[in-house]
This record gives structure tokens, C-alpha cells and sequence, in this order.
């Protein structure tokens, strides 16, 4: 999971929350740019990718792709993609 | 000059009218009693004269914000219809290689691409912010 925000920020979040994984941080905001999730009232817009075992995206969802409000895939259906890959 | 559509307006989409009939939009139009969509005292005619000379339609198009003055006139935001469509095809698909990276974590560890390529799939989630929930 990749915050827009600083690393020190993200910790704050991380041990406020007290999460069991990590947050990386994307304070440049250079992977939101690459991946053109474009912005929303100043903050980027979400996106899921998925890579297989070559570096290759095989699943790329942003929101500015079906809308943030038509669809907006969870964990289950990400897991299911990576499980597809997986047995592939 | 007419209120009537032509045969090309017609197929474009009325951001006024259709915001006026959101529930949002006619809840607006019943606290002012019936003034136009949203209820704001204007005309649909002077509505749309107003969405055009000060570009409120074209916020749906996500550019960064830096600041709330940046946002423009409430009328024209409690018009906008909720959206996060492109009008351009990104240049990054699904076939592509993934894109390099090197992200410090909150742990104090770093990740890259190089560090993920080769032992399974990864998934990658470029999160937005922080509510009440991860959105």
C-alpha cells in the first residue's frame, strides 16, 4: 500500500492506527503520476496494480477507469487476481 | 432567442439539468420552492450561461487543486456531477512492464520493483488518503 504523503507522515498513520504491515510512501507522488490516477480536489485518485512474477501488469484498475463510484475493487477480487496468476 | 435545443446540443450531455435531478438537486430545488434546478433563485437558461463563462462543468476533470479559492463558486459545485472519468486513454495497460519504484516504507525498509520481480505476484495500492477508512 503506497501513501501520497511523506514518511514520516505514513508512520504517524501506520502507528496511530497501529497496522500489522507497512505503508510505503510516494511523497513525489511518482508512481501516482506514472500510473496517471490523475487528482481529485488536490489529492491523486486511487489505483490497484497487480504484477506477475516477470514485472508484467496484468491487472490495472484507477479510478478514472469505471468511475470511483461504479466500481472500486476490494481485497477478495484482487486476491482472486493474484491467485489466477499464481496457477497460471 | 430560444430556450430550445438544437439537433447537436441535443446529444450533449446538460450537466445543469442533470444535476438538478439528482436527489442532491432536488432536495435544493424543494428548500427554494421551485427557482430552477438546484433551487438557487436562477433560470436553467441562466444556469448554463453561468457553468460556461466560469468553467464549473470542466472541474469534473480531476486537475490538482491547491487551494480551496482554486475550487470555484459553490453554485457551480453543488452542480457538478460526481465523476472520475478520463476523456483520454492512459498510455500505461494492463501488458505493460510495471513501472520501477523504490518506496521507503513506514517499517524503515525499502521496496522496488527489482526487490518484488520473480518469486510471486504482487499487488501494488496507490491510496488516496485516510477517513474513517482507507478510501
Amino acid at each position: 500500500m503506497v501513501f501520497p504523503i511523506s514518511h514520516e507522515l505514513t508512520k504517524v498513520v501506520v502507528d496511530t492506527l497501529d497496522l500489522p504491515y507497512a505503508i510505503y510512501s510516494d511523497e513525489d507522488r511518482e508512481l501516482f503520476t506514472a500510473y496517471e490516477t490523475r487528482f481529485s480536489a488536490g489529492a491523486p485518485l486511487p489505483a490497484w496494480i497487480v504484477g506477475d512474477t516477470d514485472g508484467v501488469i496484468r491487472f490495472l484498475w484507477r479510478a478514472t477507469e469505471g468511475g470511483l463510484f461504479d466500481h472500486y475493487p476490494e481485497g477478495p477480487e484482487i486476491l482472486a487476481v493474484l491467485r489466477e496468476i499464481q496457477g497460471a | 432567442m430560444s430556450d430550445e435545443p438544437t439537433t447537436e446540443k441535443a446529444r450533449r450531455p446538460d450537466p445543469v439539468g442533470k444535476a438538478g435531478s439528482t436527489a442532491i438537486g432536488e432536495k435544493l430545488s424543494a428548500l427554494r420552492s421551485g427557482n430552477g434546478p438546484g433551487g438557487l433563485g436562477l433560470s436553467p437558461k441562466e444556469m448554463r450561461k453561468l457553468v460556461k463563462q466560469s468553467d464549473g462543468v470542466s472541474m469534473m476533470n480531476q486537475a490538482p487543486r491547491l487551494s480551496a479559492d482554486s475550487v470555484g463558486p459553490l453554485e457551480h459545485m453543488l452542480r457538478m456531477v460526481p465523476t472520475t472519468r478520463r476523456h483520454k486513454e492512459p498510455r500505461i495497460k494492463v501488458g505493460d512492464p510495471v513501472v520501477d519504484f523504490s518506496l521507503l516504507g513506514s517499517n524503515g525498509e525499502t521496496v522496488s520493483l527489482e526487490s518484488l520481480r520473480g518469486s510471486k505476484p504482487f499487488a501494488i495500492r496507490l491510496t488516496r488518503a485516510i477517513g474513517s477508512g482507507v478510501i
